[in-house]
């Protein structure tokens, strides 16, 4: 057996750039914190909402004509309740309405070479702030990807 | 009650398996820890970290995470307890803010989220989950962002449960919202509306099931079905403990929706993530690559393909054909569902 280093091929290194985008949210209204890049190789880009015949949130980075560059699920990233746990281990988890919902989440996508701008969009019905969804997905935010990368307020 | 009530003072790497680029990052935060109690913190992290790296199927990928845990003092120690949901009426002055009885629930357990993920952010920049550990002995925790959980026995359960939903996209498989005694009426059919969770789905048939590969061709689908819709189905299984099939009461409905098991972390705490779940996991954590220099092409496929990444074959593949060349190299730590290219030769292997 050889050097296993010594014949190893060179093929092309995946993306390591990543951007991480921290929001918050109150109700329908999403903003963003911060963000800042980072070195980061990610897992591969989900299919599209029509392909995978979901209800959800997702956020896409596209070029400056608007085609989608990548594609992140977000599972329930603004609930509207909390999940209350029994102390004893077996017993029923269960869920409870917040009255006021607000919070925080955050993203990481990979830092693209074209990349304009980030959307936070849903089709899901129980979404704040989501139209018919008939009319397509909401855009929720959407962030500018071509200047700066440090954290803004 | 502000980051004025502490210090941060800095990160510790406490299991270091690579490049935080390339590993899939843990940072663990404490709460509630005043200076003096930081090596109980650092014990009790430790201890947290080892009941998630040996649940399975964490412990099967070790070789990938990271975990790292940041100290962070607080001016008092412990969480605020309100007396509104029968608490001790503790004030507690800390860098998170801990707090039992959110939003009026004795048991839920929150931190200033958006300070967690700051500090978090700053120390470990490529964290990919974040848990904060609480120093009281009151039972309790949440979800969101940042994992919260207590010192109470079996609280490390609601951060493990957690993560499941926050760094792994799994839905909740409960067949109930407030809980099978609620008297809830408004949950006996999920609304006709695929989740887009790999754990739940409103397919019937065997074709439909998003993990119908999972299904074992003797198993019935559905292989239960809940007889009253406008109750919790709470027989036993009909199926040996471990059988994937498709199992009706799960996402908040009493019937609609299906679990791919009869039992399931993401159901109830202190049971196993189901094959399902921990196929996800497996798909988000990163992946080693193989070695399959100077192996027949066979062989190499299925040491790929048992990784978690896809193999692509360059050069001639007949019969006797073995890999001379691999890309990424063997060890490397990689995104599952990368493509780790094999190039070929044919006749003996030297």
């Amino acid at each position: 057996m050889s050097d296993v280093g010594s014949a190893d091929t060179r093929d092309e290194e995946p993306p390591r750039r990543a951007v991480r985008l921290v929001f918050a949210y109150e109700g329908d209204e999403v903003r963003l914190l911060s963000r800042a890049r980072i070195e980061k190789v990610l897992p591969q880009s989900d299919q599209s909402a029509d392909a995978l015949n979901f209800r959800g949130t997702w956020s896409e980075v596209r070029d400056a004509d608007g085609v989608t560059l990548d594609r992140r699920v977000l599972v329930d990233p603004m609930p509207r309740d909390a999940e209350v746990f029994p102390e004893q281990l077996g017993e029923e988890i269960s869920r409870e309405p917040v009255e006021r919902p607000s919070g925080v989440f955050t993203l990481l996508v990979p830092d693209l070479d074209g990349a304009d701008h980030l959307a936070v969009l849903s089709n899901s019905p129980g979404q704040a702030g989501v139209r018919a969804a008939e009319s397509g997905p909401t855009e929720l935010v959407r962030v500018d990807l071509t200047t700066g990368g440090e954290a803004q307020p | 009650m502000t980051t004025s009530d502490g210090s941060v003072l800095g990160r510790t790497t406490i299991v270091d398996r690579g490049s935080p680029a390339e590993c899939w990052n843990l940072v663990f935060l404490g709460d509630g820890y005043t200076s003096t109690q930081l090596a109980q913190y650092a014990t009790d992290v430790n201890n947290a970290a080892s009941v998630l790296l040996n649940t399975p199927p964490f412990n099967g990928r070790r070789a990938v995470i990271n975990v790292f845990r940041v100290d962070v003092s607080s001016t008092d120690s412990g969480a605020d307890d309100p007396v509104a949901c029968g608490g001790s009426g503790a004030v507690r002055r800390t860098y998170f803010d801990a707090t039992f009885c959110t939003n009026g629930i004795q048991r839920l357990l929150t931190v200033d989220a958006a300070t967690a993920l700051a500090v978090a952010g700053a120390q470990v920049p490529e964290f990919d989950a974040v848990l904060v550990i609480v120093n009281s002995t009151v039972y309790g925790g949440s979800g969101g962002a940042v994992g919260v959980f207590s010192l109470a026995g079996n609280a490390t359960e609601i951060a493990i449960h957690e993560l499941g939903h926050t760094a792994f996209g799994l839905a909740d498989e409960y067949m109930y919202y407030r809980g099978c005694g609620s008297g809830e009426t408004d949950r006996d059919h999920h609304p006709p509306v695929e989740p887009v969770e790999p754990n739940v789905t409103i397919a019937s048939t065997r074709a439909g099931l998003k993990w119908r590969d999972l299904i074992l061709s003797s198993t019935p689908v559905p292989t239960m079905s809940n007889p009253d819709c406008a109750q919790c189905d709470s027989r036993p299984s009909p199926v040996p403990t471990g059988t994937v099939g498709a199992f009706e009461g799960a996402h908040y409905a009493h019937c609609g929706a299906y679990r791919p098991e009869y039992g399931c972390k993401l159901l109830t705490l202190g049971t196993p993530f189901c094959a399902v779940c921990q196929r996800r996991i497996r798909q988000v954590l990163p992946t080693t690559v193989p070695h399959v220099r100077e192996l027949r092409v066979a062989q190499a496929v299925k040491l790929v393909r048992g990784a978690g990444l896809v193999p692509k074959l360059v050069g001639p593949q007949q019969h006797g054909s073995w890999v001379w060349q691999q890309s990424p190299k063997a060890g490397a730590i990689v995104a599952s569902g990368s493509t780790v290219t094999m190039r070929l030769r044919s006749g003996p292997i030297p």
